[in-house]
């Protein structure tokens, strides 16, 4: 049986739903599974420890203040608060109101998507991060340099090729062939983990 | 998943689930999973990878009290922003020469996106830099210094492969690219990614390459545009250990 005062044991949608009920310990929990790799989101994303600080606390009071508008059918609730730390860690290094509204938009339509498919993201998000190491390892340097320049600098494919000399188809293949290639990486890890 | 896909709709997935399509490419591809529901199971896979990137950064040094201080933030209770202690790490001399390189950086972007204006792109491109410069400076253990004819460079390497380069080379001809390599003893050069340098001179890259923190040797060469699975030209740089 579980202890209710124990809530390490307890998943991240019912830690959420105390959330919503103002519970201030289940933000504490979450923040003990997320926080960490929040802020090496931000971190990595604006390299100022304390921008990064700064965007960790923006992250967890949006949780405060928004996680009712989280469907906990979703199953995907540590997705979702990390997808916030890195639209938040980009947005505060470039400032540009604009993009972060756009983000927000597709941040919404993220968790759409993740309600509809989220085994699928499940299944790759149980990889632990040595097999992630792994399995970017297998990539050749510049894939792995598009991915990173994407995904934590949260630049456009214009703007990767830009700022690397390289035409843009070139990048558009190295992200195509990078990410999928990880995903099939990923995908094998998992199913050899389940032999 | 058997999906058929042509590259330039697997690009588009891509780029959507990496969230960096542009407005036109984001109504094509919400067109298509419209069209076609069984893309959105690629969809999904695709942007789960994407997030699963963050397991793979190493762990960082949390500040001091910081729990504390984003959950009073975060509930109201501390409406002003409370400053992060800075790092208690002793500071290393070559870690306080790459703070101050940091910063000069800054102004060097600083700078660019005054003269240059609209170059948006290349400014977002030297941030990520300086920010590279700042994250692996805080946890190298050792810099390697690379130097020859062509140019000079620095190394700065963590235990766990996070590295960063800088370096000082002559300007590029049409077609061409610098790619760094790693060679550990005896073995093959290893490619460790390509790079350029801006109109002064200057290239930096930074990535995570466990290679990184066991080679003996560290070249750069010219190579053609897109690089080589091994060097063709003789190092313009290197340095060993």
């Amino acid at each position: 049986m579980t202890d209710v005062n124990d809530l390490t044991q307890l998943t991240d949608e019912a830690l959420l739903q105390l959330v919503i009920r103002r519970s201030e310990r289940a933000l504490g929990a979450l923040y003990d599974r997320y926080g960490r790799v929040s802020y090496a989101i931000a971190l990595r994303v604006t390299g100022d420890r304390q921008t990064a600080e700064e965007v960790v606390q923006d992250v967890f009071q949006q949780i405060w203040q928004t996680a009712s508008g989280f469907r906990a059918e979703s199953g995907a609730a540590g997705t979702w608060l990390m997808s916030i730390a890195r639209h938040r860690a980009i947005d505060a290094t470039r400032s540009k109101r604009e993009r972060a509204r756009t983000r927000e938009s597709m941040l919404e339509e993220s968790r759409i998507d993740e309600r509809r498919d989220g085994p699928e993201a499940e299944v790759v998000r149980r990889s632990t991060g040595e097999d992630i190491r792994s399995a970017l390892a297998t990539l050749p340097p510049a894939q792995r340099q598009a991915i990173d320049m994407a995904y934590f600098g949260g630049l456009s494919r214009p703007e990767i090729a830009q700022a690397l000399g390289e035409p843009v188809g070139t990048i558009k293949a190295r992200l195509r062939l990078g990410l999928t290639k990880l995903r099939d990486a990923l995908a094998h890890y998992d199913e050899t983990e389940s032999i | 998943m058997n999906t058929q896909l042509s590259d330039n709709e697997l690009d588009l997935l891509v780029a959507y689930a990496l969230n960096i399509a542009d407005l036109d490419e984001t109504v094509e591809v919400e067109r298509m999973l419209r069209q076609r529901p069984e893309l959105r199971q690629v969809l999904a896979e695709l942007r789960a990878t994407g997030d699963a990137l963050p397991d793979a950064l190493p762990e960082p040094v949390v500040p001091d009290g910081m729990r504390q201080r984003v959950l009073d933030y975060a509930v109201g209770r501390a409406p002003a922003r409370a400053a992060a202690k800075k790092p208690t790490a002793t500071p290393r001399p070559w870690g306080r020469l790459f703070g101050a390189l940091s910063g000069a950086l800054a102004l060097a972007v600083l700078a660019l996106a005054l003269q240059l204006g609209g170059l948006r792109a290349q400014v977002a491109a030297l941030q990520m830099q300086r920010n590279a410069v700042v994250t692996v400076a805080a946890r190298a253990n050792g810099a390697l210094a690379m130097a020859g004819t062509g140019g000079s460079g620095t190394l700065l390497r963590a235990d766990d492969g996070a590295y960063m380069l800088a370096a000082r080379l002559p300007q590029l001809e049409a077609g061409r690219i610098y790619q760094l390599w790693f060679i550990e003893g005896q073995a093959a050069p290893a490619s460790a990614g390509t790079f350029i340098v801006d109109e002064t001179g200057y290239g930096i890259i930074s990535q995570v390459d466990a290679r990184a923190a066991t080679a003996t040797t560290v070249a750069v060469t010219n190579e053609p545009s897109g690089g080589s699975p091994g060097p063709t030209t003789p190092s313009v740089i290197a340095g060993t250990k």
